[in-house]
């Protein structure tokens, strides 16, 4: 019905509808109700809301419509001048970020190789040194990496202890005759030696904070160190037997903790 | 009021000035067709300010799709294609829904006031006729009265309905067929009032 009203209907379904319609009146009739409420509603002053006649309301209206296309324009425009400015700015950027990127690439190889050479060298001297008696290592040379840092830390340490428990021994023999030590005769200046040590050992102690064992005896040796070096005075007996059990025992027992760490850190 | 010919005719410059690239055919587009599009965007909504609003979002969508505007179609088609998915798509969202049921109490509370103030007779009924159609209208889905205006206030086919809607001609039959249905049940008062008449 509601095709048949709008003229929808083809030749041959329009000739059915209305075969349909002659034969049952009370579907004619529906047809009819329905008619009358779509004219009805098709009235223009019925079914339609009317829109405003003022001519002040259609210039208003283009007004604002047009405003606003204007405002669009200008964020449009806004938008264009951001992305070029952006885009510029990646522009000018990119050459710079590349140029920086391959700098920091070639001076972190540089500077790695620079530094393990360098580390290389270190380990090679101390080793040479740890016979020799070095009057200090090396010390200024931060290690490379962290791993490395600690292992070098702690060959420095063991080093730098077994040379003290030595040179302690040694000073500390010459009145208790122990047969163990090197004669204290074999040194050159043992006062220039223990300032040698202590500097060492002052060195040294910062990168040992976090063991608290090892920090007391380094503070022992240096103590000792201090003693030696600006001692001209003989050595008491206390203070003798103190460096001979410091020398023998302490030093000894720290320096096996040490190196049994290190022996535990390795893989 | 230009004769159809004439509209016609304006309406290919218009195109032509579009697919030329003239940046200021917005500004005649609007000038020429903001009648058209209000109107349909108000028997739409059923409200003015919402007409006007979807009169605005129509032209500034209008303009910023212009580039892909290929001159297959006349520019009022095209707006009134633009005015429908606009009018579908704001319909669609729920603020619009709380915001249309929120007014329709409100005019329910106005209109109790303002009807007796109209005095002759005729104009009343036909006053209060045109509100209870109205409100039937209103109260049809977005879909199934943009189906019902397109055919019955612009005399499009179910064809070109269907092309506006971006949907089949047998859901616009569908459409249509429903919204029949419910503006019958809606104004079936109407119905057995004439029938008393009679």
């Amino acid at each position: 019905m509601v095709l048949a009203y709008y003229g929808e209907l083809s030749k041959r379904e329009r000739a059915r509808f209305e075969s349909q319609q002659a034969k049952n009146p009370e579907q004619a009739e529906r047809y009819r109700t329905l008619c009358t409420m779509l004219d009805t509603i098709a009235d223009p002053q019925i079914g339609q809301l009317p829109p405003p006649e003022s001519e002040d309301y259609w210039q208003g209206l283009e007004h604002s419509i047009l405003h606003r296309i204007r405002q669009e324009k200008r964020r449009q425009h806004v938008r264009i001048r951001q992305r070029q400015s952006i885009g510029k700015i990646i522009g000018h950027l990119i050459p710079v970020r590349v140029a920086l990127a391959l700098g920091s690439i070639v001076l972190a190889f540089i500077g790695g190789f620079t530094l393990g050479t360098r580390s290389l060298l270190s380990t090679t001297k101390n080793d040479a040194g740890s016979q020799a008696f070095p009057l200090a290592l090396p010390w200024d040379t931060p290690p490379p990496t962290a791993a490395v840092a600690s292992s070098a830390t702690t060959e420095h340490l063991r080093n730098f202890l077994k040379r003290s428990q030595l040179y302690i021994a040694t000073t500390a023999d010459r009145q208790l005759a122990c047969k163990r030590c090197i004669p204290i005769e074999h040194q050159v200046d043992h006062r220039q030696f223990a300032r040698e040590l202590l500097k060492e050992a002052q060195r040294l102690r910062p990168m040992l904070h976090h063991d608290p064992k090892v920090q007391k005896v380094l503070q022992d040796v240096e103590i000792v160190l201090a003693n030696l070096s600006r001692e001209v005075q003989p050595l008491s007996q206390e203070q003798v037997e103190l460096l001979h059990h410091i020398a023998s025992t302490t030093v000894c027992e720290v320096s096996s903790a040490v190196e049994s760490e290190n022996v535990q850190h390795q893989p | 009021m230009r004769s159809s010919a004439a509209v016609i005719e304006l309406d290919r410059q218009l195109v032509e000035r579009v697919l030329a690239k003239d940046p200021t055919v917005i500004e005649d587009i609007v000038r020429t067709y903001k009648r058209e599009v209000y109107h349909l965007a108000l028997q739409l909504c059923r409200d003015h300010d919402d007409a006007e609003d979807l009169t605005q979002e129509v032209f500034i969508r209008a303009w910023k799709s212009l580039d892909s505007f290929r001159g297959d179609a006349r520019l009022s088609t095209w707006l009134h294609r633009i005015t429908v998915n606009l009018y579908l798509n704001i319909a669609r969202s729920k603020e619009y829904i709380a915001r249309k049921q929120w007014d329709s109490f409100d005019e329910e509370v106005m209109s109790g006031t303002q009807s007796a103030e109209y005095d002759p007779e005729h104009e009343l009924f036909i006053e209060q006729l045109r509100q209870h159609v109205d409100e039937a209208l209103t109260k049809l889905s977005p879909a199934q009265r943009t189906a019902f205006i397109l055919r019955h206030y612009y005399d499009l086919s179910i064809r070109e309905i269907a092309e506006r809607m971006n949907n089949t001609e047998g859901t616009v039959k569908v459409l249509l067929f429903r919204a029949v249905r419910n503006l019958q049940k809606l104004l079936s008062f109407y119905r057995d009032n004439n029938a008393a008449s009679r």
